[in-house]
């Protein structure tokens, strides 16, 4: 795998979203601010911001950076330089996720000290990070649908069963025997369900990737 | 080390509606092979197959001596690839593309690439989206060509082009031919484009190489013989005649294998010859294409 050509793959998936990015991490901060100035109001707006901005950041990278790179068809001219088309892969994956990961952890470590910070929040600590990690499960699986199937349509789809899925993911948690007592707790509660639903959400992202890389390797056709 | 630029031995590709059969082809370094074909004959996905996009199902490929696809990554250093449905980023310049290009190949030729902008009349602090066809294609040639590259695959370059465009290119292909070093592929339907600069010539049609050989070798084998035919002279059947039109008494035989004993069959005879034409490479190819559709079906 030549390192120099995959870095300059993915610099140049990042200047090529840098406007989203750029919007995307000042959203963040502004979610930040406004969830910081501590007031119930603020508190609920700012974290809902924070949880829409991951959400936003998720879905338009991989759709800026593969299904627009298909769509538009630069697809042939990106396969023309001396890569192979694990090597595509490789770079797609670490440019969406180095771009997504340091954003995602920057608001979400945000959110959670701003909360941590707050005085007697601390119980909701464990379902924020449940709440948080939901778009960074959702933007691998969306990275994994675009690259795999190269499927506009699909990847539209799988967008939106996502977006539409968070309520009902909502709906699932605040259900969980003794989680709504526990996110009242002043102090942060790692219950059982809380930890496997953070290790099922990490499995979800872990073998998205690796699924990635086994479709790719048995594809024959790439343009 | 390989003196061929690129081989294809016994290569077949299925799809559901279109099958690539037992593709043999052979570019010897510092040629210029003329790919012709109908449109959906296969000459993109022969491209594809060369180029390591497409995967071959059965059969050997090798370019610049190395096996495709595994070993794509490392031929693709020393090939340019352009083709007729690539398209640059739209948002961003071509000088940011020339910059991209230049900080992956070290054999970028900047002197070389501010002439070919001139030569094309391109601007490059110009974004993508705001060329025209014409300049998109200049633009993807400049970036190809300004690599230096061993090997150039050109799959329908000159296609949309005004005829201005298409000269311009033309020229600067012309100029790559001059240097014995590099080998070039050129696919086009455009039989004129590929007359004007190719040393080889193959047909493909229907996924079949229909004909494959020097475009001298074209041009001085394949003949149309008008002659006359005196009453109650039959024309007789002769070998090497593919084709015969007759009208009357006026008939026209074509010949792919001409060595100057026809007319004298003919006149010996009793069959008078009027003329002997050479045929335009377009004339060859669509000659070439019915005589394979012909025997296909029979």
């Amino acid at each position: 795998m030549n390192r120099a050509l995959l870095s300059r793959l993915i610099l140049k998936d990042w200047y090529l979203a840098r406007a989203t990015l750029a919007l995307v991490a000042a959203a963040g901060c502004a979610s930040i601010g406004v969830l910081y100035l501590r007031s119930e109001a603020t508190g609920f707006i700012g974290l809902t911001a924070a949880f829409i901005v991951t959400i936003l950041l998720g879905v338009s990278l991989p759709m800026l950076t593969i299904v627009n790179e298909r769509k538009r068809q630069n697809l042939a001219f990106v396969m023309s330089l001396p890569i192979s088309p694990m090597e595509y892969t490789t770079a797609k994956i670490l440019s969406n996720v180095l771009a997504f990961f340091p954003i995602w952890l920057a608001i979400t470590a945000g959110v959670l000290w701003t909360i941590a910070t707050a005085g007697s929040y601390g119980g909701i600590i464990p379902v924020t990070l449940v709440l948080a990690l939901t778009p960074f499960v959702a933007f691998c699986v969306l990275v994994a649908v675009a690259i795999v199937l190269e499927s506009e349509l699909v990847a539209i789809i799988t967008m939106g069963a996502f977006n539409v899925s968070y309520s009902f993911y909502w709906f699932f948690l605040v259900r969980i025997p003794g989680l709504q007592q526990e996110m009242k707790s002043p102090v942060a509660i790692w219950s059982r369900p809380i930890l496997s639903i953070i290790a099922a959400e990490i499995a979800i992202i872990v073998v998205a990737v690796g699924l990635t890389f086994f479709f790719q390797s048995r594809k024959r056709d790439f343009v | 080390m390989s003196d061929l630029a690129l081989r294809l031995d016994g290569v077949n590709k299925r799809y559901r509606f279109f099958e690539l059969h037992d593709i043999h082809l052979e570019l010897p370094l510092g040629r210029i092979m003329g790919f012709i074909g109908p449109n959906g004959a296969g000459k993109s996905t022969t491209i594809r197959i060369l180029m390591g996009l497409v995967h071959q199902e059965g059969g050997e490929v090798f370019v610049l001596g190395h096996r495709m696809p595994d070993q794509q990554a490392a031929a693709k250093w020393d090939v340019g690839f352009a083709s007729e449905d690539m398209r640059l980023y739209d948002s961003a310049t071509l000088d940011w593309h020339m910059r991209f290009i230049r900080s992956i190949f070290s054999t970028w030729d900047h002197a070389y690439a501010q002439v070919l902008l001139k030569r094309f009349d391109l601007k490059p602090e110009q974004r993508i989206k705001g060329l025209s066809h014409g300049q998109r294609v200049k633009a993807a040639l400049l970036l190809v060509l300004a690599r230096r590259p061993r090997l150039l695959v050109l799959d329908e370059p000159t296609t949309g082009l005004d005829p201005v465009a298409r000269h311009e290119v033309l020229r600067e292909l012309t100029d790559v031919m001059g240097d014995e070093r590099r080998s070039v592929l050129f696919s086009s339907h455009n039989t004129q484009d590929v007359e004007q600069i190719s040393d080889q010539i193959t047909f493909i049609d229907r996924g079949h190489i229909i004909d494959s050989r020097d475009k001298e070798t074209f041009m001085d084998r394949w003949r149309r013989i008008r002659v006359e035919l005196p009453s109650g002279v039959q024309l007789p059947a002769l070998s090497g005649v593919i084709d015969i039109k007759q009208t009357g008494r006026l008939a026209v035989a074509t010949t792919n294998t001409y060595d100057g004993v026809l007319p004298r069959a003919y006149e010996a005879a009793g069959v008078r010859v009027q003329a002997v034409e050479h045929m335009t490479l377009e004339e060859i190819f669509v000659q070439n294409v019915q005589c394979s559709r012909e025997a296909g079906q029979a």
